[in-house]
C-alpha cells in the first residue's frame, strides 16, 4: 500500500516544521501545569514561562477545599454526556431529513438552524433564564442541558448535513427496492455511514459543554448543581485573584478533556480504518 | 422514489424534536432580541418602544465602526491563516506513519481542548512588553525591534486575533482530517497509478471532494471571528480604551456597562445580520452541487 | 464502534435520569411566587440582641449573595457568620459568591424572581432597576426602628441614602480615598526629590525613567483606577472632581478637565507608566511596587496595610501633587474619593423570611465593619464600632486620620456615582490617555458627546 519512500530535503524540512508546530501546540498544556504550582509573583513577574521554583501543592489543596470538587465534577459529567447524546440523536435525525429527503422548505429550515452558530449569548441570557424558569426546569441540571443541547444543534447539523450530502443516493434506492422502510434505511444504512462525523461532533460538543461558563454561571445557582468551570469563581476576588489556585482548578478541569480526546480519537480512527477496509 | 423520500410523517418525526427545541431555546430568544432592539430597556422592567432610535444611535457611534472594523480584521485573519494551515496539517497527518499520526492528531488539537482562559493568559505573558517571550526572542535574535503588542489598537487586535486563530486551528484540523479520512481509498490509488505527487493529489482530489467541509470551515472561521469576545475580554478588556472592541463586546458594554439592553440588542442584531449574509454567500458560492463519491 | 456508542448512550441516559430525578426531589415551590409586599410591621429588635429562648425559633436558611472570593471579603464574612452563630443560632447562611460580572447575575435573579434574601449591590442605575422591579426592599423604617441607622457613621451616609432619601442599602465599608504612595528609598537612591507639584511629578518621572527605574505601575487593565487617577488630578483644579460632571455642577469643557487630561498625557510621555500598562493587572502592578523597583503607586487607602507589610518604613503616602507651588498648602487637604454613592447590603423585598433577613443584614454589615476595624485597623468603616482595635495602627493610617480631619473637599472616586454611561466612557477615555492612544482634546470631545456639552 505504501508509496516508495524517496528522500527529499524539502519533505524532511516539512516534517521538522510539523514537529515544531506540535511542540508549540503542546506547550500550553505544560505551561498550565507549571502555572498551577506557582504563586502570583512567579506567574506574572519572576518566572512566567519556566518550571516552578517551588512546587506549591497547596494550590491543589485550595482548589479541593474551596468547593465541592467531586460534586462539581460529576455534574459536569452528567451534563456533558446527556447533551452529547441528545445532540447526536436530534441532529442526525434532522440532518437526514434535510439532506436526503424531499419536502418543501427543507433548505430554509436548515439555514435557519445556522443562526445558532452566531447568536450572541450575552444578550439573550436573561430571556433564557426566564424561559428556563417558565419551563420549570430551574434548580435542576436540565436548566443547562436543554439550552446547551439547543445551541449545539446548529454545529452538529451543519457537519452531519455535509457528510450525508456526500453519500450516494443509491443507498436509499436499493433500500426502497428491498422494501425496507425509510426509518430502517436511516437507522441501518445511513447512521453507520456517518458515524465518523458523529464521533467528530461528539468531541466538539464535549469540549463546548465541558468548558462552558457564562450560561452555567447564570442558570446554576444551587451549589449541588454547579459544574466544574464555576469553581474558578472562588479565586477571583474584587481586587485580587489567586491565579495559582485558578491554574490548579483549570488543570483538574482540562485533564479529562485531553484524556478523553486522546482515547476517543484513537477509537474513531480504528472504526474508520475498519469501515474503510470494508468499503474499499 | 420521490414518494419514498417525501414521506410527510417521517419528515415531521425526524425534524420535529430538533426544531421544537431549537425554536424554544434559540428562535424565541432571537425574537425577543429583535423586538427589544427597538426599545429602551434595562433588561428587567417593561420596555418602552422607541422605534429605530437605537439603530440611529448605533450608526452615529464611533465605537460601532471600530467594532465593525475589528470584527472584519479578526475574521479575515482567522480565514486566511486557519483554513490553509489546518489543511496542510490535516493532509500531512493523513500521509504520516502510524505512530506520528497518533501524536500529531493529539498535539495539534490540544490548544483547542484547553479553555480560552488558559490560552489567553499564556499569550498575555508572551506579549508582555517588559518580560514577554516575544520581545525577548526579538532581542535574542539581535533585533532592536521591541513592540508594545497589546498597548495600541492596531497591533492589539491583530495580536489577539492571532492567538484565537492559533488556538482554534486545531478545530478546523480535526474537521478536515475526519472528512479527508472518509474519502474512499480508491481515489488515491487511482491518483498514485497516474504518478501524481501527494501534494498534487490533495490539491486535485482531496480538496474538491471536501467542498462541503470547507464550506463549514469557512463559515465557522468567519462567524467565529466576527463574534469574538472571550479573548479580548480576558486579554485587553476591550482596551486600550475601546480599541479592541468587536460587535459582541459592544453589545456586552451597551447591555451591562451602560445598562441599555435595547441598544445592546441593536448591536446584536447588526452582528447577526452580518453573520447571516456571510453564511448565505458562502452557501451560495461554495459546493453548490452535490458531490457523490 | 456500535457497542461503544450504545454504551455511551445508555450511560448518558442513566445519568440524565439521575440528574433529573435527584433534582426533582426538591420541593417544587422553588418556582417564584408573586412578589409579596414587604411585611408592614417588623420586629423592632436590636441588631445583635440575644434571643430570649432558642426554642422559639424555627430554623431559617438565608441565601446571601455577596463578594465572597478572596481574603479581603471571605475573612470578614466568616467572622460575621461566626458571631451570628452565637447571636442567632437558628439562622444558617448560604453564601453564594458574586462574580465581577457588571451585575448580570443579580439582574437575572431579579428577572426570574429567584432573588437571594440578602445581596450586595452598588450603582445608582442598578439599584433603580431593582427598585422598579420590586425586588429590593426599602429599609428606612426598619433600620430606624432597630437602631442600625444611629450606628452608621456620618461619613458613610452618602452610601446609605438613595436619591430621595430612602434607604435601600446598608453600607459596611466607608468611602475610601485614593492615595499616591511613594517608595522613599527609590527616590533617595536616585537623587530625585519627592514631587509636590504636578510639574515636579512629570520631571521626576522623566528623571527616574531615564535611569531605568519604574515610576508608577498602575493596574490600568481595570478602568476604574484610570478614572480614579484622572479624578485625583482633576481635584487639583476642580475640587469636586469627576462627580461634578454627573451633578451638572461643572462642564467637561472647563479648563481644569482639559489641563488634568494634559497632565496625564505629559506623565505618559515622560515614561511614568510602564510599557503595556493597559494590560497590567493588580498582581503585576503591586509586584512592581512591592519588590522595590518602582518609585510610586496609586490605589485606594486600603492599600496601606499591604504596602506597609511589603515595604515597611520605606513607603509613605503623599498628597496628590499640586497644580502650582502656591496652591500646595491649600490643595493638600482636597481629597480624591471619600464620598460614596449608595452601596452595601440589601434585602429582597419578597424574601420568605423578610424580618430575619433584615435583622441579619444589619448584623452582617455591623460585624463586617467590626472585623475590619478590630482585626485590620481600618478606620474608614461604615458602622460605628465600640470594640478596641486589636492591631497597631500604621504610621500611614495615623497620618491619614490627621489629614482627613482637615479635609477641605472629597469626591465620589472616579465619578463612580454617576450614571453608568458616563462612568464607562470616562473609564475608556482615561485608559486611552494612559496608553497614549488618545490626546487630551480627543478625550474631552469623547466625554462631551455623552454629557452633551
Amino acid at each position: 500500500m505504501k508509496p516508495k519512500r524517496q528522500f527529499h530535503v524539502g519533505s524532511f524540512l516539512f516534517r521538522i516544521v510539523l514537529y515544531v508546530y506540535a511542540v508549540i501546540s503542546l506547550y500550553p498544556l505544560i505551561w498550565m501545569l507549571f502555572y498551577s504550582f506557582k504563586d502570583n509573583q512567579e506567574i506574572f513577574v519572576t518566572n512566567p514561562f519556566g518550571f516552578p521554583t517551588v512546587l506549591r501543592f497547596e494550590n491543589y489543596a485550595k482548589a479541593w477545599n474551596a468547593f465541592n470538587l467531586p460534586v462539581y465534577f460529576m455534574n459536569s459529567v452528567k451534563v456533558t454526556l446527556t447533551v452529547i447524546v441528545f445532540v447526536l440523536i436530534f441532529a442526525t435525525m434532522f440532518a437526514y431529513a434535510t439532506a436526503r429527503m424531499r419536502f418543501r422548505g427543507q433548505h430554509v429550515l436548515r439555514l435557519l438552524t445556522m443562526i445558532g452558530l452566531f447568536l450572541p449569548l450575552q444578550c439573550i441570557m436573561i430571556p433564557i433564564a426566564v424561559l428556563v424558569r417558565d419551563l420549570h426546569i430551574n434548580n435542576t441540571l436540565w436548566a443547562v442541558i436543554v439550552p446547551y443541547t439547543a445551541f449545539n444543534l446548529s454545529f452538529a447539523i451543519m457537519v452531519l448535513y455535509g457528510y450525508m450530502r456526500s453519500l450516494p443516493f443509491e443507498l436509499e434506492e436499493s433500500a426502497c427496492i428491498d422494501g425496507a422502510s425509510l426509518f430502517t434505511c436511516f437507522l441501518r444504512i445511513i447512521v453507520p455511514n456517518v458515524k465518523t462525523a458523529m464521533a467528530t461532533v461528539a468531541i466538539f460538543v464535549f469540549m463546548n459543554v465541558w468548558n462552558e461558563y457564562n450560561l452555567a454561571l447564570i442558570l446554576l445557582t444551587k451549589d449541588n448543581l454547579k459544574t466544574l468551570p464555576l469553581g474558578l469563581l472562588f479565586f477571583q476576588g474584587e481586587y485580587t485573584t489567586d491565579w495559582g489556585a485558578m491554574g490548579a482548578t483549570m488543570v483538574i478541569a482540562s485533564i479529562p478533556t485531553v484524556l478523553i480526546y486522546t482515547l476517543f480519537s484513537s477509537q474513531v480512527e480504528k472504526a474508520m480504518t475498519v469501515s474503510g477496509a470494508v468499503k474499499g | 422514489m420521490r414518494k419514498y423520500l417525501g414521506n410527510k410523517k417521517m419528515v415531521i418525526a425526524l425534524v420535529g424534536p430538533a426544531m421544537i427545541l431549537f425554536s424554544v431555546m434559540v428562535l424565541y430568544p432571537l425574537g425577543v432580541l429583535i423586538v427589544k432592539s427597538f426599545t429602551q430597556w434595562d433588561g428587567l422592567n417593561p420596555s418602552v418602544f422607541t422605534g429605530v432610535e437605537n439603530y440611529i444611535r448605533l450608526f452615529k457611534d464611533p465605537v460601532f465602526y471600530t467594532s465593525l472594523r475589528n470584527g472584519l480584521v479578526f475574521a479575515l485573519i482567522q480565514v486566511c491563516i486557519q483554513v490553509p494551515i489546518a489543511s496542510i496539517l490535516a493532509f500531512a497527518v493523513m500521509d504520516s506513519g502510524r505512530i506520528s499520526k497518533k501524536f500529531f492528531r493529539v498535539a495539534y488539537f490540544v490548544p483547542a481542548v484547553l479553555s480560552i482562559t488558559v490560552v489567553s493568559q499564556l499569550w498575555l505573558s508572551m506579549y508582555n512588553a517588559e518580560y514577554g517571550m516575544i520581545n525577548k526572542l526579538f532581542s535574542a535574535l539581535g533585533f532592536s525591534y521591541q513592540q508594545n503588542w497589546l498597548g495600541q489598537g492596531e497591533s492589539a487586535i491583530v495580536a489577539i486575533a492571532l492567538v484565537n486563530t492559533w488556538q482554534f486551528t486545531g478545530y478546523q484540523f480535526i474537521l478536515l482530517l475526519s472528512a479527508a479520512r472518509s474519502i474512499p481509498d480508491h481515489y488515491f490509488e487511482a491518483a498514485r497509478l497516474d504518478g501524481c505527487s501527494k501534494m498534487k493529489a490533495h490539491l486535485h482530489i482531496t480538496m474538491p471532494l471536501m467542498q462541503e467541509t470547507y464550506k463549514y470551515c469557512l463559515i465557522i472561521a468567519i462567524t467565529g471571528g466576527l463574534n469574538a469576545f472571550a479573548s479580548m475580554h480576558i486579554m485587553t478588556g476591550g482596551g486600550p480604551g475601546t480599541q479592541t472592541y468587536t460587535l459582541t463586546y459592544l453589545m456586552y458594554r451597551s447591555a451591562f456597562r451602560l445598562g441599555n439592553y435595547g441598544y445592546g440588542c441593536a448591536s446584536a442584531v447588526m452582528l447577526i445580520v452580518q453573520c447571516m449574509i456571510v453564511s448565505l454567500v458562502i452557501n451560495r458560492c461554495v459546493a453548490r452541487e452535490r458531490i457523490v463519491y | 464502534m456500535k457497542k461503544f456508542f450504545s454504551a455511551l448512550l445508555v450511560l448518558a441516559m442513566l445519568l440524565g435520569m439521575t440528574a433529573c430525578s435527584s433534582s426533582n426531589n426538591k420541593p417544587s415551590n422553588d418556582t417564584p411566587s408573586e412578589p409579596k409586599e414587604p411585611a408592614q410591621e417588623s420586629e423592632s429588635s436590636g441588631g445583635d440582641a440575644a434571643p430570649e429562648t432558642k426554642d422559639e425559633h424555627e430554623p431559617v436558611t438565608l441565601r446571601v449573595y455577596v463578594r465572597y472570593s478572596d481574603d479581603d471579603t471571605i475573612l470578614p464574612y466568616d467572622y460575621a457568620a461566626e458571631c451570628l452563630k452565637e447571636a442567632m443560632p437558628w439562622v444558617t447562611l448560604d453564601l453564594d459568591p458574586m462574580p465581577a460580572d457588571d451585575a448580570v447575575k443579580l439582574k437575572t435573579y431579579a428577572a426570574t424572581g429567584d432573588m437571594p434574601d440578602i445581596f450586595g449591590i452598588s450603582g445608582e442605575d442598578t439599584i433603580r432597576s431593582l427598585v422598579d422591579a420590586g425586588a429590593i426592599a426599602e429599609l428606612t423604617d426598619e433600620v430606624t426602628a432597630n437602631g442600625f441607622l444611629e450606628k452608621v457613621m456620618p461619613a458613610a451616609h452618602s452610601k446609605l441614602y438613595f436619591g430621595d432619601g430612602s434607604i435601600y442599602t446598608l453600607p459596611y465599608t466607608g468611602s475610601e480615598v485614593a492615595l499616591l504612595f511613594v517608595n522613599k528609598t527609590v527616590f533617595e537612591e536616585n537623587g530625585v526629590a519627592i514631587p509636590t507639584t504636578i510639574q515636579e511629578w512629570i520631571d521626576a518621572s522623566a528623571a527616574l525613567s531615564a535611569k531605568g527605574v519604574g515610576v508608577l505601575p498602575i493596574f490600568a487593565k481595570e478602568q476604574w483606577i484610570c478614572n480614579a487617577l484622572y479624578d485625583a488630578i482633576v481635584t487639583r483644579y476642580i475640587p469636586d472632581g469627576l462627580g461634578s460632571l454627573h451633578s451638572g455642577a461643572h462642564s467637561i469643557r472647563e479648563e481644569g478637565f482639559l489641563q488634568a487630561a494634559k497632565d496625564i498625557e505629559a506623565l505618559a510621555a515622560a515614561g511614568a507608566f510602564p510599557a503595556g500598562v493597559t494590560t497590567l493587572n493588580y498582581e503585576q502592578a503591586t509586584n512592581l511596587f512591592y519588590n522595590g523597583d518602582s518609585a510610586m503607586f496609586f490605589n485606594g487607602q486600603w492599600e496601606i496595610a499591604s504596602s506597609d507589610a511589603a515595604l515597611g518604613d520605606a513607603v509613605d503616602w503623599i498628597p496628590i501633587p499640586a497644580a502650582t507651588a502656591e496652591t500646595y498648602e491649600t490643595s493638600q487637604y482636597a481629597f480624591a474619593g471619600g464620598s460614596g454613592a449608595p452601596a452595601g447590603l440589601s434585602v429582597c423585598a419578597y424574601s420568605e423570611n423578610y424580618d430575619t433577613a433584615v435583622e441579619v443584614a444589619c448584623f452582617l454589615a455591623e460585624k463586617y465593619a467590626e472585623y475590619n476595624y478590630t482585626k485590620r485597623g481600618a478606620t474608614n468603616i461604615a458602622v460605628r464600632c465600640d470594640k478596641p482595635m486589636e492591631v497597631e495602627q500604621s504610621p500611614m493610617n495615623k497620618k491619614l486620620s490627621e489629614y482627613l480631619e482637615k479635609a477641605t473637599s472629597t469626591t465620589v472616586l472616579g465619578g463612580s456615582g454617576s450614571n453608568m454611561e458616563l462612568f464607562t466612557v470616562l473609564g475608556e477615555g482615561t485608559q486611552s490617555l494612559l496608553a497614549g492612544v488618545m490626546t487630551a482634546e480627543e478625550f474631552i470631545d469623547s466625554i462631551a458627546l455623552v454629557t452633551g456639552d
